[in-house]
C-alpha cells in the first residue's frame, strides 16, 4: 500500500503554508475555549485534520481562512460540549479576578473620552469581556477584530451570508463594547458620569435578546 | 445619534472602518462623516476599538509548535508503521528507528536551530507572573484536591502553605499540569504558585538540598525564586517571590503536611 498523499514533500509543503499561522490559530483558540489546553489541543486538532484533508485544499487559495474553517468546525464539534462544563466554575472565578484590578490608578479625565478610552484598557481587561460575549458573537469578533479576515471570509467560513455576519459583528462588538466600559469604570479610565453618556452607545440589548431568540 | 444614522452605523460606517468598501464607496461615507459630527465620532469609536482588539492576540508556546510538527512527521508515515508491524522483522527496525529518533529529537532540540525550549521553572514562572483566572476557586486544600481528581489523570498531593485560592489547568511540554494558587498569612497576603506536572524532564534544574528528607532543587527565574521537588514522580514546583531562605522554610513546613496527612 502506497501512501502518495502523506508523502515527505506533501508534508513540507504542507507545513511550509501552514505553520506561520499557528500563533494566530492558537491565539484565536484560547479565545473560544478560554482555556490554555483546550486551545492546545484544538490547534493540535486543526492541524492534524488539515493535514490529512490537504488534497483538498486548493492550491493558491486562502490557507488562514481554510485552516480558520477546520478550526471553527473542529471546536464546534469538539469542544463546545466540553467548554460548556466548565463554564458554571469559570463565572464564579472570573468575578475573583477581577479584583485585582480595582485598585488600579485612576487616570485623568481626557478632553475626548469617547474617542480614546479604548485604547486606554489594558489587554487583560479586553481578553475578559471577548471570554464573556456568548459564542456566536465570540467567534464573529475574533474572526473580524483578532484574526481581520473580512466580511466575505467570515461568510465562507461560517457558511452563512454576509448580512448575518454584519448583524452578528454589529451586535456581538455593541455588547463587548458595554463590557469593555464596565471595566473602564472599575479602573477609573472613564468617570462614571461620562459612563451614563457613552451607555446609549453601547445599548442594544433588545436587539441581542431578539437575535437570540431566532438563532 | 439620529436613528437615520444609527441605521447606518451597523451596515456602513463599521464596514468603512474595517477597510470593507472600495474606493468610490469609501468617498461616499467620507463625504457623509465630513456634515455629520455623530457618525465622526462613531468612526473614531471604532477605530480606538479596533486598535484595542488588536492588542489583545498571544503567541503559542514553544511546546506546542514543536508538537504540532512532531505530530505531523508521525502522520506523514503511517504506511511505513503499518508495514513495520505486519513484518516481524522489521519490528526490530522500528524499534531502531525510534530510538534514533528519540536520541535525535533529545540532541536536535539542544541545536541552536530549533527555538530555545522554555525549562519547567521558566513555564511555571511565566505561568505564576501572569496569575490568569482560575478554573476552580477552592476555600481549603481538601476542596482543590477533589476538585483535581479526574481533571488530571495523575494523583496530586497538595501541601498546606497556606489559603488556598484556587486552581488552574494548564499545559507545561504538552503535558498536564495544574497550578495551585495560595496566599500567605503573613507577608500581606503574598500570592505563591504551585505547579504540578507529571513528570516533564529527568532532571531537575537548579542546586539541590536536602530539605525535611526530600531533594529539593532551587532555581531562580525573573526574579522568582522556584523550589521543586518530586513525590511519587510528580513534580512539584513552588514559584513566588518569597527570598531563598523563606522558599526553604515554606518547602520546610509544607512537606512535613503533605507527606504526614495527606489530604486535609
Amino acid at each position: 500500500m502506497l501512501d502518495f498523499k502523506h508523502t515527505e514533500r506533501t508534508r513540507r509543503e504542507f507545513e511550509s503554508l501552514s505553520l506561520d499561522h499557528l500563533d494566530a490559530r492558537y491565539s484565536a483558540g484560547l479565545r473560544l475555549t478560554r482555556n490554555e489546553r483546550d486551545s492546545e489541543d484544538l490547534v493540535q486538532d486543526t492541524f492534524l485534520r488539515a493535514f490529512r484533508f490537504f488534497d483538498k485544499f486548493e492550491r493558491g487559495t486562502n490557507m488562514k481562512a481554510w485552516l480558520f474553517k477546520i478550526l471553527t468546525n473542529t471546536f464546534i464539534n469538539k469542544y463546545r460540549r466540553r467548554v460548556k462544563e466548565r463554564t458554571v466554575v469559570e463565572g464564579a472565578s472570573r468575578e475573583a479576578g477581577n479584583e485585582r484590578f480595582v485598585t488600579r490608578e485612576p487616570t485623568e479625565s481626557s478632553a475626548d473620552p469617547e474617542q480614546y478610552f479604548f485604547e486606554k484598557l489594558l489587554s487583560d481587561d479586553v481578553i475578559r469581556s471577548i471570554d464573556q460575549l456568548p459564542i456566536d458573537f465570540r467567534l464573529v469578533v475574533i474572526l473580524a477584530d483578532l484574526q481581520e479576515f473580512s466580511y466575505k471570509e467570515i461568510a465562507e467560513i461560517l457558511d452563512c451570508p454576509v448580512g448575518t455576519v454584519m448583524s452578528r459583528l454589529y451586535r456581538g462588538r455593541k455588547l463587548l463594547q458595554k463590557n469593555l466600559l464596565g471595566y473602564a469604570v472599575e479602573s477609573g479610565v472613564v468617570q462614571p458620569k461620562q459612563a451614563a453618556e457613552l451607555a446609549s452607545v453601547a445599548d442594544d440589548e433588545a436587539d441581542v435578546l431578539e437575535f437570540k431568540r431566532h438563532a | 445619534m439620529a436613528a437615520e444614522c444609527r441605521q447606518l452605523e451597523e451596515t456602513f460606517l463599521h464596514a468603512y472602518g474595517d477597510g470593507e468598501f472600495s474606493g468610490e464607496e469609501s468617498a461616499e461615507v467620507q463625504t457623509h462623516i465630513e456634515d455629520c459630527d455623530s457618525c465622526a465620532r462613531a468612526v473614531r469609536i471604532h477605530q480606538s476599538y479596533r486598535a484595542a482588539m488588536m492588542r489583545a492576540g498571544v503567541t503559542a508556546p514553544h511546546a506546542l509548535h514543536d508538537a504540532v510538527r512532531a505530530q505531523l512527521v508521525a502522520e506523514s508515515q503511517p504506511g511505513r508503521w503499518m508495514r513495520a508491524f505486519r513484518d516481524p522483522r522489521a519490528v526490530g527496525v522500528a524499534a531502531a528507528a525510534v530510538g534514533a529518533a528519540a536520541w535525535f529529537l533529545a540532541g536536535g532540540l539542544r541545536h541552536p536551530i530549533f527555538a530555545r525550549p522554555q525549562t519547567l521553572v521558566e513555564d511555571g514562572v511565566a505561568l505564576h507572573a501572569r496569575a490568569l483566572p482560575l478554573d476552580y476557586a477552592a476555600s481549603d486544600v481538601g476542596s482543590a484536591q477533589r476538585w483535581l481528581e479526574g481533571k488530571v489523570d495523575f494523583g496530586v498531593q497538595l501541601p498546606q502553605l497556606g489559603q488556598v485560592q484556587g486552581v488552574r489547568l494548564s499545559n507545561v511540554h504538552s503535558r498536564q499540569a495544574a497550578v495551585v494558587t495560595y496566599t500567605l498569612p503573613r507577608g500581606d497576603g503574598r500570592r505563591v504558585s504551585l505547579l504540578i506536572v507529571d513528570d516533564p524532564e529527568p532532571q531537575l534544574s537548579g542546586a539541590s538540598r536536602r530539605i525535611a528528607d526530600r531533594e529539593v532543587w532551587l532555581s531562580q527565574a525573573r526574579g522568582f525564586n522556584v523550589a521543586s521537588w518530586r513525590n511519587h514522580e510528580i513534580v512539584y514546583s513552588l514559584i513566588s517571590d518569597l527570598s531563598e531562605q523563606d522558599v526553604v522554610a515554606l518547602v520546610q513546613a509544607a512537606e512535613m503536611h503533605g507527606t504526614s496527612t495527606g489530604t486535609r
